[in-house]
């Protein structure tokens, strides 16, 4: 920062933690205050699109900059054919093992199921996996078998779509076999930082866990399934993106490039352990040496940015709600997904009301 | 001349007013101005589609919930769940609250002072605890009673969980407030009662009931709001789960109205649940002589 402000002293730059920052956002901008930037995940982006809190700025990115961020990180931050944010870092679920349990890690699933069917033990207090299944974890199964959750481009929900129910099947029947039953999240954490299951499913946030109990992990990507195709997680991608505040849309789109470019962006990713997304960022020896973010960066290629718009609001909810009924065996999986297909219609049709 | 009240005696109207003046804004900007909004709120459709710019709707989002056939599902559990906490919660407070004035217990303060632990924690801190130890792979619950129970899988169990919780967040303020109203009543009285030879049980239904049942209806009136307008204890555990199994009246309009960001229709259904639990208190005060206990 100072690097920066000292090579263009006409420029005052301040940073700001702000808690609950969307909130804060939509009070601020609309009475002129508040940032002229915010760094914010790029799921949030149609919300903040739709109060008017951000502006487009393909116009403003240099022809060099946009060569830099590959295309399938630029599509996580463009909804309505503009670009909302310039990109920062990447992060999605893959797949941790245990060294001293597992020699080399399953590529496929057929070999994860072997691996987990071998350890899985519950007598023992022993399982074959760690997954805090969600509906934000489990979407690589759905993904695998073409299914979705909401589809930005053709504004429509898909919890009983074909690929959908297929992938929560698939994962009902070859995937919870071998869980723990029960979806807490700290419960099914737990068992790997214990050493109680070989493999897990989880992401970045997670990392330091198994370090800190003192495991010797190793990252993988998701395995493929045989004759469906790789398993594909969710992306998050942070982004920074302009407010309508901005008095100079031009310089602090400039800044933001410069930030996220090399070496700034590998010396941010150095202190915070996130993935940097800018392609000469990951040709840094600093990341592409590193164990876990060059796997990270080879699964990323393999994942589907979140849905963007607040329509995914309900789809998070009932999915929530659909997925516990389910995994409580109270609901059948087609019955499930299908009744909160139709809870999610019609809180959007309320929400467009 | 008429009589002078004490107030009256040592401080002028004007002078009262001004005195009061402070805590009355404070009143009035944190909790009179957001009552009004949000009577105001329920009447428009402000949604995120409709975030800036929202149209007064009239009664449209009420009707809306009550022509909702989950809304009289929900209603019908809601009451359900204010009859189990208000008898449970009164019925330890009181049980309590005996236990601990009882003349033959030594130590009773230190007990007293343990009981009332559940009240100096955080409700959310302590929610999750109760999660913790209800979890059934390793929670403590199911270890203790030597069961395999998973307590967020079954409707029952998951009620029965929620309930226990509950009502040991609750106890302390109603066990504190009946050891109050047990130690006022004079021990004249007891005394009397065991020279014309009263059993206990005789004493407890013909004096110490009576004379703290004000304290009790006043008790009800608060439990049975509080528990109607519960939130957290079912949302930090169950979150209505499994399927809609424990939702009550504020989790489903959480997920009716906040899944889709529709801000007017929740206000609506909030409201509604506030007239519902008005119409509680009055028909309390006027019933129960429930203001003989505050007076």
């Amino acid at each position: 920062m100072q690097q920066y402000s000292e090579k263009n002293p006409e420029l005052l730059l301040e940073f700001h933690h702000v808690d609950d920052l969307p909130e804060k956002l939509k009070l601020a901008v609309p009475a002129g205050v508040g940032p002229d930037f915010i760094r914010w995940a790029h799921d949030k982006i149609g919300e903040f699109k739709l109060l008017d809190l951000i502006v487009p700025i393909e116009d403003y990115i240099s022809p060099e900059f946009k060569k830099q961020i590959p295309d399938y990180i630029w599509a996580a931050v463009t909804l309505d054919g503009h670009i909302w944010g310039i990109p920062e870092t990447a992060e999605s679920v893959a797949l941790l093992y245990n060294k001293d349990m597992v020699s080399a890690p399953p590529a496929t699933m057929d070999e994860m199921i072997a691996i987990m069917r071998q350890y899985h033990d519950p007598a023992a207090g022993k399982y074959g996996l760690s997954y805090p299944a969600n509906v934000y974890s489990i979407s690589c199964f759905i993904h695998a078998f073409g299914g979705y959750y909401y589809d930005d481009a053709r504004d429509k929900a898909g919890l009983n779509d074909t690929g959908t129910i297929k992938g929560v099947q698939y994962l009902f029947e070859k995937v919870k076999p071998y869980m723990l039953d029960d979806l807490d999240y700290g419960a099914q954490a737990a068992l790997f930082a214990e050493k109680k299951a070989p493999l897990a499913i989880n992401g970045p946030w997670y990392f330091s866990v198994p370090t800190d109990a003192g495991v010797n992990w190793g990252l993988a990507k998701l395995p493929t399934i045989s004759g469906v195709g790789p398993l594909k997680p969710f992306m998050g991608v942070q982004a920074f993106m302009v407010t309508k505040n901005c008095k100079d849309i031009g310089a602090t789109v400039k800044f933001l490039e410069w930030i996220t470019s090399p070496p700034v962006s590998v010396d941010l990713s150095v202190v915070t352990g996130n993935l940097p997304v800018n392609l000469g960022a990951l040709e840094d020896s600093r990341i592409k040496n590193d164990p876990i973010k060059s796997v990270l960066a080879e699964q990323v290629k393999d994942a589907i940015p979140m849905s963007k718009k607040p329509e995914m609001g309900p789809v998070w909810g009932r999915g929530y709600d659909a997925l516990n009924t389910i995994w409580a065996g109270t609901k059948s999986i087609v019955d499930g997904l299908n009744e909160a297909q139709k809870l999610v219609e019609e809180d959007i049709r309320k929400m467009h009301e | 001349m008429a009589a002078r009240t004490p107030s009256s005696f040592l401080i002028n109207r004007k002078t009262l007013l001004i005195l009061i003046l402070p805590s009355l804004t404070f009143y009035s900007i944190f909790f009179i101005y957001p009552i009004i909004m949000n009577v105001a709120l329920a009447f428009t459709n402000r949604s995120m589609y409709h975030f800036y710019e929202y149209d007064f709707v009239g009664l449209a989002n009420f009707v809306e919930m009550l022509s909702s056939a989950d809304f009289y599902t929900v209603m019908g559990r809601t009451f359900f769940w204010v009859v189990c906490t208000v008898f449970l919660q009164i019925g330890c407070g009181l049980f309590f609250a005996l236990f601990f004035t009882s003349p033959h217990l030594k130590g009773r303060g230190i007990y007293r002072g343990l009981m009332l632990l559940p009240w100096a924690f955080p409700n959310v801190v302590m929610i999750l605890v109760w999660r913790g130890m209800f979890n059934p792979s390793f929670g403590v619950i199911n270890v203790l009673f030597g069961t395999k129970i998973n307590w967020y899988n079954s409707p029952e169990y998951a009620f029965l969980m929620t309930q226990v919780i509950n009502i040991w967040l609750a106890y302390p303020f109603l066990m504190l407030l009946l050891t109050g109203a047990i130690q006022s009543i004079p021990t004249e009285l007891s005394e009397l009662a065991e020279m014309f030879g009263c059993s206990s049980l005789q004493k407890l239904r013909y004096i110490t009931f009576p004379l703290v049942k004000p304290i009790l209806s006043y008790g009800t009136l608060l439990t049975s709001g509080t528990a109607f307008m519960q939130f957290p204890v079912i949302w930090l555990l169950t979150r209505g789960g499994p399927g809609n199994a424990t939702d009550i009246i504020m989790t489903w309009a959480y997920k009716e109205a906040f899944y889709s960001q529709r801000f007017g229709y929740h206000a609506a259904i909030a409201i509604f649940a506030s007239l519902i639990s008005l119409i509680f208190a009055l028909f309390a005060i006027k019933r129960g002589g429930v203001l003989e206990g505050i007076k």
